[in-house]
């Protein structure tokens, strides 16, 4: 049985990160708390039909009845959740899709892109919770106070880069990966990436070069959330078939799709 | 009070007049996580072809105002899977099981339907997808094409045949005649309309086929005057579809003469969006002291 439900969801706190990014805490009446790092909730906004659709959000921690998601403003929708008040209400479907499988035996490095640190954050919670070792590649174009939240969880394990050298090494995300393998004391990795869709192709590239499993976690449009509308599909690789982001994925295996 | 939500296509009983338009519910198997499917009147398959589909490049669906474009284009992984995968899995739904079939000639809608003859409830002849190079539409918007189609499936099929129509045309009262003329046991409508949506600073259009298919609240009074229309042009029963969100909205749609509905893509906002319809159905005809569906069809006052 799935606890997939839409839960009349409360928030209980609207934080002000940066300019257009919020981390907003909501409370699920009834939620178990049991969601796996890279499934996300469906959104749905107010009771108007504009706008009409959900929206996708990574579940960025989760405890109990307690979700949090990060959020950047980018259109209306989004500006519409970031204006929500502590006590506001909006209807949460989740948790939705597949997360990232841990390989016991590979060390993890985990590659996010701007906003694509939302679901990797919850994982490194995960891992440290799990006792596990990892690293994080966080990469921006410009340094953002997001970048000091993540200092503040995730301390030395973040290797900062970033277009304009604003934080850290002036690099591409996918760039600083080959600079932590090298040095690294292990042998085998696993990455999970997430963010634009050009670093995730580099990371693709480089992990099948080298032999190292990559996950992703894709974005696409979508309208049902739960895999009967097919309009999340992405191209399945080797085959002329699709993969919906929102049921197949959104966590993918690098080999597994098309971007 | 005991209200008779009870309805008939042909000699086919429906327990009451809900169902899931196609291509907004599945085959019913992921949404049986998520409600209780069985309680439907019917469920309406997403269009199935002759050969598997791959679908349109993404992106497939743009929010529009009150709305969505969709640009889905078909995708399925056809019949010889429908019959030997899916349809074993969904065969103990308590409901009737609608197939509904798209060729690209009318020989493929006939061979569709042969082979579904016996095998399901009732086919809903799709000649309105406006997301697919040949066939879909341009059979719903020709009157000689559609009297072709019809008679094909006619031939091959014993079961209930509905046709489901395209909004985007000059006079839908006609298609639907001849569909009637044509031996249809119903007619469903409406199909999406045709639309375009475009990204200005790219100067793109913001689905990856172009053009989409307009549904949602925004079309329901366009939907709701075209079923009004041919409601009062034909004799066979008529299934009304188009942004139905709420007990509302459904109920206007009987009132203009449907004696079904098909809940789309209100099953998006909410899974349960269909059940929740068919509760506040049974509610309001309490309430109003009616004892049968069948009495508000096609009430609207004219005067
Ligand atoms: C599985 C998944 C997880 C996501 N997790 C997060 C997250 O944790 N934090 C976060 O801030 N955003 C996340 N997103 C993206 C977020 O859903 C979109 O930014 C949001 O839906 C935009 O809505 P809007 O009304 O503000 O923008 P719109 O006005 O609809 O569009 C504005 C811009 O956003 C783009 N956009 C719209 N919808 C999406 C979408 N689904 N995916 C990507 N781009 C989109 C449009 O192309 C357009 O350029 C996620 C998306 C998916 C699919
Ligand atoms: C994503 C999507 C996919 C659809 N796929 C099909 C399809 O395969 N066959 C079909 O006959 N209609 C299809 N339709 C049309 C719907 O069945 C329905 O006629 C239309 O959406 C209008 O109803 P609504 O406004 O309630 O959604 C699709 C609609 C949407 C939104
Ligand atoms: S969003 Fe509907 S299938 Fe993925």
């Amino acid at each position: 049985m799935t606890n997939i439900k839409d839960y009349p969801a409360i928030v209980i706190s609207n934080k002000h990160i940066d300019d257009n990014i919020f981390l907003i805490e909501l409370l699920l009446p009834g939620f178990d708390g049991k969601a796996e790092p890279g499934q996300f909730i469906m959104i749905k906004i107010d009771e108007t039909y504009d706008p009409f659709l959900r929206r996708p959000y990574s579940i960025f921690e989760c405890k109990k009845e307690k979700v949090k998601i990060l959020i950047k403003t980018v259109g209306k929708g989004s500006k519409m959740i970031a204006e929500k008040k502590r006590k506001e209400e909006m209807d949460i479907l989740g948790p939705l899709g597949n997360g990232f499988p841990v390989d016991k035996n590979n060390y993890p490095i985990l590659v996010a892109g701007g906003m694509g640190i939302a679901p990797l954050w919850f994982l490194g919670r995960r891992l440290t919770k799990l006792r596990n070792k990892f690293s994080i590649i966080f990469g921006e174009k410009t340094t953002t106070p997001l970048a000091e939240e993540i200092k503040k969880t995730f301390g030395a394990k973040v290797f900062f880069v970033t277009d304009d050298g604003s934080r850290g090494i002036k690099l591409t995300a996918s760039a600083a990966l080959p600079l932590i393998l090298d040095k690294s004391p292990y042998r085998k990795f696993s990455i999970y990436a997430c963010g634009p869709k050009g670093m995730l192709k580099d990371v693709i590239n480089f992990g099948s070069g080298r032999n190292i499993p990559v996950y992703v976690s894709l974005e696409e449009k979508m309208a049902c959330g739960i895999g009967v509308c097919l309009g999340c599909s992405v191209k399945r690789r080797g085959t002329d078939g699709f993969l919906t982001v929102c049921r197949d994925g959104p966590v993918f295996k690098g080999e597994e799709v098309m971007i | 009070m005991n209200i008779d939500l009870t309805t008939k296509i042909g000699e086919l009983r429906f327990k009451n007049p809900v169902l899931t338009a196609s291509g907004t519910f599945g085959y019913g198997l992921i949404m049986e996580e998520f409600s209780d499917v069985s309680l439907l009147g019917g469920i309406i398959t997403k269009s199935i072809t002759l050969k598997p589909k791959v679908g349109n490049p993404a992106p497939r669906i743009v929010e529009t105002a009150c709305g969505m474009l969709n640009s889905i284009g078909l995708e399925n992984r056809g019949i010889d899977n429908f019959l030997e995968d899916i349809l074993p899995g969904i065969r103990r739904f308590k409901t009737n099981i609608i197939a509904s079939i798209a060729g690209k000639d009318e020989d493929e809608y006939g061979l569709l339907a042969e082979r579904l003859d016996r095998q399901v409830s009732a086919i809903e002849v799709n000649i309105s997808c406006p997301n697919v190079k040949e066939g879909g539409m341009s059979f719903g918007q020709d009157i000689s094409s559609t009297k072709r189609v019809i008679k094909k499936v006619r031939m091959k099929t014993a079961l209930p045949v509905i046709v489901k129509l395209t909004p985007n045309v000059t006079s839908i009262e006609d298609i639907a005649k001849v569909s009637e003329d044509n031996g249809a046991d119903a007619v469903s409508l409406v199909n999406t309309y045709k639309g375009l949506s475009i990204d200005i600073s790219s100067r793109k259009p913001e689905l990856g086929s172009f053009t989409g298919g307009l549904s949602g609240p925004a079309i329901k009074p366009l939907a709701l005057y075209s079923i009004w229309k041919v409601a009062k042009n034909i004799d066979i029963p008529v299934i009304g579809c188009g942004g139905i969100m709420n007990f509302n909205d459904a109920i206007e749609f009987f009132m203009a003469g449907a004696s079904l509905i098909e809940i789309g893509s209100a099953t998006f906002r909410e899974p349960n969006a269909a059940l929740k319809i068919l509760k506040g159905i049974k509610h309001f005809l309490k309430t109003k002291k009616i004892k049968a569906i069948k009495e508000i069809v096609g009430t609207v006052n004219e005067n």
